[in-house]
Order: structure tokens, then C-alpha cells, then sequence
């Protein structure tokens, strides 16, 4: 099991991480939809001043100005909470950038459950599904503020859409600072034979947790974090868990069930039957 | 002779669309005068070198207008001109709304209408931050102004004193199910531009001269965005479809074929 780090802050290290790349790079702009507050972003606005666009709050716009920004050779963040960024300016996202081709980097933040308190009309637990379902994105769930800054650091140097959650709060950290990112691969975080467990996002911190109580009870958890939703790690959903016993892996995340990765390592590694009881009506997705 | 130019990029549009099945006959036909002057003599660009990234952009926001852009591509060399009979073919290479993976000059594929002039103010905004001194043109469909998005970017392109962005709204009165007037009502819509900010202009859509002068007062305006409100006849030019919203798009038979040309020759 991973032993557990520091906690360090989500929308720190989003203010931080983007300042930090745009001092390296001349193309990195930002664009807001009135929620810097929300996605940290005060850093960048004070640091450079020209180079940050807060449209209001017009998630559309925000999106689609993006893209004209994407047009001229800019490398824009653009951030809002991820309810809004997926649902609200889907269109936008799927035509303005996707469609296009354009070299935007989406931010939804207080993204799954982290937006609790707002009620129901702020969570977002489809986002995922709704960015995987896009052409040209890629998709991307942090587990915590270190990998957050790995992935926002790759996506300033991958030429193309990208979508990633900003999990709202202060949380400890599991994977190392500093590291790395690697598109479409899952780590396994501890081996077993009893239970199967994947987990994306911040989720996974409570799968280490759960990990950490079944264990306590003599059953061993394969425990697998899986960051990366699109390009998404087949090999890791297929891997067979050593025992059915308890049912197969067991897809955990904050988001809906049959959309998510969850919904991808449900369609790829559930006995039928089960996936059928848990869904209803399968419905496949292309990745 | 941009007059004449006009013409003859209408005959072939007509043309075109006619042996493409049909498609979008009324919203490219008021378009024709306003592209035409766009391209033959207001916007630098380089047909040998489509990429040049100090050129003037262009964004045709309302996207089913795209057979005459693709005319003048061709026309200009930007695309080979036998690609035109490729429009709306299976297979072919050319869909009716613009697409910029497809088609060299094209700087935004759109369609979905309303986006375009956010894309328009994001190009702007970029512009000004490399201080580069380029244009960025936005031509919006008058029912297009029914879509929110457009009202969004109208703010933000006021509030960020973009005046090297310049829309051009074809106020050809007519959209898909009805007259606009009818369908969602526009009007007041001068005051609609002016109370959001901008420099607003109205005139005749169909006169080159006019558009290009109302081009030249727009680029001399300081520290605001400009549009302006070209006065169109949806169709202009085929006896039949003139301001007859139901040639939004249709199909049109071998009759109708040689009667719009003879219409069209007859000017």
C-alpha cells in the first residue's frame, strides 16, 4: 500500500503550476469565467496581467474564445467549474475546439463531488463522460496536487485538446512531486488476490484508505489509480484480478457510474450478468 | 469591376450548389458583395501561402454560406478548382460548412451557429498581445443573432476594446422559419450593437463600394469594435427566391436552373 505525503492544495497548485509554465513559455494564456477564486488562478493574473482573459461568466464565450486564441498559436488554460465546462459549453468544446482542432487545455474545476456543498446543480459527475466522448481530447483525473502538476505540466507540452478535473480542496498526497506524467497508464498501487479495486481522481485516496481497513481484515485488494480516462490503460482494466470472489474489480470513482472510467472498466471487465443488474441497458462507448 | 467580380462569383455559386443536389442557395447568395470586397480588396492574405500567420482572419460564422467562399478559394487559387464539384459529395472534400482541416483558408470550421464571433475576439485578443496590427473579420448570419453566444462576445469584445475586429452582420430579414422580424424579432438592432459597446454602421449590402468604404470608417475607429449591418436581399439575384425565406436551402429542378441563370444574366 502507498504510504501516504504531505497534503498539498488543489487550486494552489493550479495557480502556481500555470504561472510557473507560462514563465517558461511566451504562448500560455489563461482565460476565467468569474471563478478565478475557484481555480486558483490569482497567481498568473498578477504575474501577467496581459495575458489572462476573464470573459465573465459566460462559459461559452470562454470556451470559444479559447479557441480563437488556440487559432493565433496560443496555448490557453482555460478553467471553470467542471459542471459548467462540460455541460453548459459542451457545444462549444465539441465544435469551437474539438471539432477544430485547437490547442486548448480545459479546466473543470470542483469537479465529481467536491462541489457538495453548492447542492446537486453544481456537482459534476458526468464531465468525464461527456470530454471522453469528444474527438481529439484527452481526458485526465488527478489523484492528488502532485500529479495535478505533472498533468497540467504535460499538457502544456502536448499539442492538442486536453480536459482536466480540478478536484476542489487540500488533500494527502500519494504519488511523488516532481514526477513525471505518462498519458494512458494506470499504477498499480497495491497487489492482492481478494478484491479488485479501481479508482481514479481523488477517489483514490479513499481506495487507499479502504485498502488500508480490508487489509486490517485479512482480505487482499489489488488496488489500481487510473488518472489517465482517455487514452485509458486497457491492459490494467483487463488484467485479470487473481479471484472473482468478491465480484471482479470494483470501478469506485466520484462520477456516474456508467459513464466514467467505470463505466469503461465496467463494459470491459464485469461479468455480463453483474454489469447488467448494476446498468440495465448497456450502453458502449468509442475510445 | 468588383461589381463584375460579384457577378460572376454568383453564377458560379448558383452553379454550384445547383450541382451539388442543392443546399444553402438563399444565405450565399446575399453574402456574395460582402465576401467579394472582403477578399478582392480589403483582407491581406497570401493564396500561395494560406499560413502566413500575419494575415487578416476570417471567420464565416454563419457556415452554411460556405459554397461562395469556396468559389472564391478556388478563384483565388487557395484551393484547385475542380475540388468545387467535390461540395457535398460523399466522399468529397468539401462539406457545406466550412471546414478548416479540409480546406486551406479556412481559419475556423463552423456551423453551429453563434460561436463564431467569441472565436473572432479570442483571434483579436491574440493579435493584440503579439502586437501584431492584422484584422479579424466575422460575418454573422442576421437569425444568428438569436443565439446568446453571439450577445456573450458582443460584451467581450466591447469590454476588451477590440477595434481591429470587425463584424459584418448580413441583414438579409430572413431565416429558416420565417422572416426575422417574424420568427425573433432584431430590431431594434442598432441600438441592440450600440447599447453592447460597439462602433455600428448600416448600408447596402450589395454595393462593393459601400462596403469597403464602410470597412475603411471602421478600421479608423479607436478602442472599439465595429460592426456593420450590410442591408441584403436573402437570394438576391434568382427572381424566385428573393426574400423568400423557404430558399433558407432547398433543391431546385432543371427549370429553375435555367431560369436563374437567365436571371442572372439578364443584370
Amino acid at each position: 500500500m502507498r504510504q501516504l505525503g504531505e497534503k498539498r492544495d488543489t487550486n494552489k497548485t493550479y495557480g502556481q503550476t500555470v504561472t510557473a509554465l507560462a514563465a517558461e513559455d511566451s504562448r500560455i494564456v489563461t482565460v476565467e469565467a468569474d471563478l478565478m477564486k475557484a481555480s486558483g488562478s490569482a497567481p498568473f493574473r498578477e504575474a501577467f496581467p496581459q495575458r489572462m482573459f476573464n470573459v465573465g461568466i459566460a462559459e461559452q464565450d470562454a470556451l470559444s474564445f479559447a479557441a480563437g486564441l488556440a487559432a493565433m498559436g496560443k496555448i490557453p488554460f482555460a478553467a471553470g467549474f467542471a459542471c459548467f465546462m462540460a455541460q453548459r459549453a459542451c457545444d462549444q468544446a465539441q465544435n469551437s475546439i474539438a471539432y477544430n482542432n485547437f490547442n486548448v487545455k480545459v479546466i473543470g474545476t470542483y469537479a465529481g463531488l467536491t462541489s457538495e456543498k453548492n447542492g446537486g446543480t453544481h456537482i459534476s459527475i458526468d464531465d468525464l463522460a461527456i470530454y471522453r466522448n469528444m474527438p481529439r481530447f484527452e481526458v485526465y483525473d488527478p489523484g492528488d496536487a502532485n500529479e495535478f502538476e505533472a498533468i497540467l505540466r504535460y499538457a502544456a507540452k502536448h499539442e492538442g485538446p486536453v480536459y482536466i478535473r480540478s478536484n476542489k480542496g487540500t488533500y494527502e498526497t500519494f504519488t511523488p512531486e516532481g514526477r513525471e506524467f505518462v498519458p494512458g497508464k494506470a499504477e498499480v498501487l497495491s497487489e492482492g488476490t481478494d478484491v479488485g479495486l479501481i479508482t481514479t481522481g481523488i477517489t483514490t485516496l479513499q481506495g487507499i484508505y479502504a485498502t488500508e481497513e480490508l487489509q486490517k481484515l485479512g482480505i487482499s485488494v489489488r488496488h489500481v489509480h487510473m488518472p489517465s480516462i482517455k487514452p485509458i490503460d486497457r491492459k490494467a482494466i483487463a488484467a485479470p484480478n487473481p479471484r472473482r470472489r468478491q465480484g471482479g474489480p470494483g470501478p469506485y470513482q466520484r462520477h456516474g457510474y456508467s459513464l466514467g472510467h467505470g463505466g469503461f472498466a465496467g463494459h470491459r471487465a464485469l461479468p455480463p450478468r453483474r454489469h447488467c443488474a448494476a446498468q440495465g441497458q448497456p450502453r458502449l462507448h468509442s475510445d | 469591376m468588383l461589381n463584375k467580380k460579384a457577378q460572376e462569383l454568383r453564377r458560379k455559386t448558383f452553379e454550384t450548389i445547383y450541382r451539388a443536389g442543392g443546399g444553402h442557395f438563399g444565405g450565399s447568395l446575399s453574402a456574395i458583395e460582402i465576401l467579394t470586397t472582403l477578399y478582392y480588396d480589403v483582407m491581406q492574405t497570401r493564396p500561395q501561402e494560406p499560413d502566413w500567420p500575419d494575415r487578416d482572419r476570417f471567420i464565416l460564422c454563419k457556415g452554411h454560406a460556405g459554397p461562395p467562399l469556396y468559389v472564391i478559394l478556388a478563384d483565388l487559387g487557395f484551393i484547385d478548382g475542380e475540388r468545387i464539384k467535390e461540395l457535398d459529395q460523399n466522399g468529397g472534400s468539401l462539406p457545406k460548412h466550412v471546414d478548416r482541416l479540409k480546406v486551406q483558408g479556412i481559419d475556423y470550421s463552423s456551423g453551429p451557429l453563434g460561436q463564431g464571433l467569441s472565436v473572432a475576439c479570442g483571434m483579436a485578443a491574440a493579435a493584440k498581445l503579439d502586437g501584431k496590427d492584422l484584422y479579424v473579420y466575422a460575418l454573422l448570419g442576421d437569425g444568428e443573432l438569436d443565439e446568446g453566444q453571439v450577445w456573450e462576445a458582443a460584451m467581450t469584445a466591447a469590454h476588451y476594446h477590440m477595434d481591429h475586429l470587425i463584424a459584418i452582420v448580413d441583414r438579409n430579414c430572413n431565416q429558416i422559419d420565417g422572416t426575422t422580424e417574424d420568427v425573433m424579432a432584431l430590431e431594434p438592432l442598432t441600438d441592440k450593437w450600440e447599447s453592447f459597446g460597439w462602433h455600428v454602421q448600416t448600408i447596402d449590402g450589395h454595393d462593393t463600394a459601400a462596403i469597403r468604404r464602410a470597412i475603411d470608417t471602421a478600421k479608423a475607429v479607436p478602442g472599439k469594435p465595429s460592426v456593420i449591418i450590410a442591408n441584403t436581399i436573402k437570394g438576391k439575384g434568382i427572381s424566385f427566391m428573393e426574400n423568400q425565406y423557404k430558399w433558407h436551402s432547398g433543391q431546385i429542378t432543371e427549370e429553375q436552373f435555367a431560369q436563374g441563370l437567365k436571371d442572372l444574366e439578364g443584370r
